[in-house]
């Protein structure tokens, strides 16, 4: 409650509810104390300007060339087949199966190369649950994840070095179609293992993978700028790079 | 040819990828805007108003004929951007609302920085509604923008944002007042002339 010389005047939450009609307060009384006092009719005033300002100027454009790469970006969605049967493989569980059984399958193989016939003076050989234990599923993940943004880094350095004027040719275009088929493997076999970080720059490589494979060809130097502003200004090849980094680290506990 | 919205809506309902097209790319800058207003972020307006048309395309078949399709499209980029908020918001540390001005919400989402040469762009006035935006943090932006900009009542705001009626309001407050702050010197001339 403000009071100036016995009167009682809106304070700044009792003047958003009466704006807003927020029946909360009395608004019979607030509408009878504005239409006497001068001051909170200005403040309703400046308040409803307020209001109507940022309602009119708040609208940010977007960058230049905007549609097309949200074309580029809605149709490569809308244009993603439902998930084929083999696809089902690569989840975590799956993979985790997979890397098992070629485990056992160099267990036979190796065993036989290694160890010769048994013979009951030989040593026995490993068994197969404790060579199947260290082949972990995480392995499979991290190596092929590590491949994959090595690849994807490549394309992104040749995009951000390209000249200009030159459009993007189709063997680098279906390489960047490739790239977003495997990422979308990977990335979802990393969101079920948890590995949050990979799969978000992931799917951060993915988009710009995407626009390369649709538009790479088309694009005018203003739109080549604003997706290689992109990159940039997200630092898009420094994370993938520390994310990488980390990911070879963590495969080299099994070497 | 396109013959307008209703037209390129039919033709997309159809199966016409070309017809969809148009409307996407007819539609997105406006979209993006409605989506930075509530986000705040370059990166995810661009998220929203992905989500916003994918969203849009599987309900082409309950767009009503006589309806208005940007309003149509508005709703729908407000939800997804709702639900954007919402989950991003899941995935923080969980707070009492009352801290959560001083919690993981409390940097300020805006990539929109005032910078001299951006004040002299831009019309002033248009800049200082961009930087008082930009001093809100996420949830002061995304309850103001729902409330005063949205037009959604305080219950849905809570329901959306999953916050507490009086914490829902303690941030409209703090958002409108941050407002009015960084543009008083403009109402006020405004208003006494």
């Amino acid at each position: 409650m403000t009071m100036t010389d016995d009167i009682r005047h809106l304070t700044d939450e009792e003047q958003v509810q009466l704006h807003d009609g927020d029946d909360e307060l009395d608004l019979t009384w607030a509408a009878q104390h504005v239409a006497s006092c001068a001051a909170c009719r200005e403040a309703q005033a400046a308040l409803a300007w307020t209001f109507d300002t940022v309602s009119r100027q708040s609208l940010e454009e977007p960058p230049e060339g905007f549609e097309r790469v949200m074309w580029a970006r809605v149709s490569a969605e809308l244009a993603a087949p439902p998930a084929p049967t083999w696809r089902a493989w690569f989840t975590w569980p799956r993979l985790t199966m997979a890397a098992g059984a070629v485990a056992v399958v160099l267990v036979a193989f190796l065993g036989g190369r290694w160890y010769g016939p048994l013979t009951s003076e030989r040593q026995t050989m490993p068994s197969s649950a404790a060579v199947v234990a260290s082949v972990a599923p995480e392995q499979v993940l991290l190596g092929t994840a590590g491949d994959h943004l090595e690849r994807t880094q490549a394309v992104l350095v040749e995009l951000l070095n390209a000249d200009d004027r030159a459009p993007v040719a189709g063997a680098e275009r279906e390489r960047a179609a490739d790239l977003v088929a495997a990422s979308r493997l990977i990335r979802q076999s990393a969101a079920d293992a948890g590995e949050t970080s990979l799969a978000a720059v992931l799917e951060e490589l993915e988009r710009v993978l995407v626009e390369i494979a649709n538009d790479g060809d088309r694009w005018s130097p203003e739109e080549r700028d604003v997706l290689r502003a992109r990159i940039e200004t997200r630092g898009l090849l420094f994370r993938t790079r520390v994310v990488n980094a980390d990911i070879r680290h963590r495969g080299a506990r099994w070497d | 040819m396109q013959d307008g919205d209703h037209g390129a809506l039919e033709r997309a309902r159809a199966g016409d990828t070309e017809a969809f097209r148009w409307l996407v790319e007819r539609h997105s800058r406006y979209l993006y805007g409605v989506a930075y207003r509530l986000t705040g972020s370059v990166a995810d307006a661009e998220d929203v108003v992905q989500d916003a048309w994918l969203k849009a395309h599987r309900q082409l078949a309950r767009f009503e004929a006589r309806a208005d399709i940007r309003t149509w499209l508005h709703r729908i980029t407000v939800n997804c951007a709702i639900d954007f908020i919402r989950a991003r918001r899941s995935r923080e540390i969980a707070h009492d609302p009352a801290d959560l001005v001083d919690g993981a919400l409390a940097e300020h989402g805006a990539d929109h920085q005032t910078t001299p040469e951006r004040l002299a762009e831009s019309g002033e006035i248009h800049a200082r509604v961009t930087a008082a935006l930009g001093s809100l943090t996420r949830l002061e932006r995304a309850a103001f923008t729902l409330r005063h900009l949205e037009g959604l009542s305080i219950d849905e705001i809570g329901s959306a944002l999953g916050l507490k009626t009086s914490a829902t309001k303690h941030s409209i407050f703090r958002a409108v007042r941050k407002m009015r702050q960084t543009l008083e010197p403009f109402a006020r001339e405004k208003v006494t002339g």
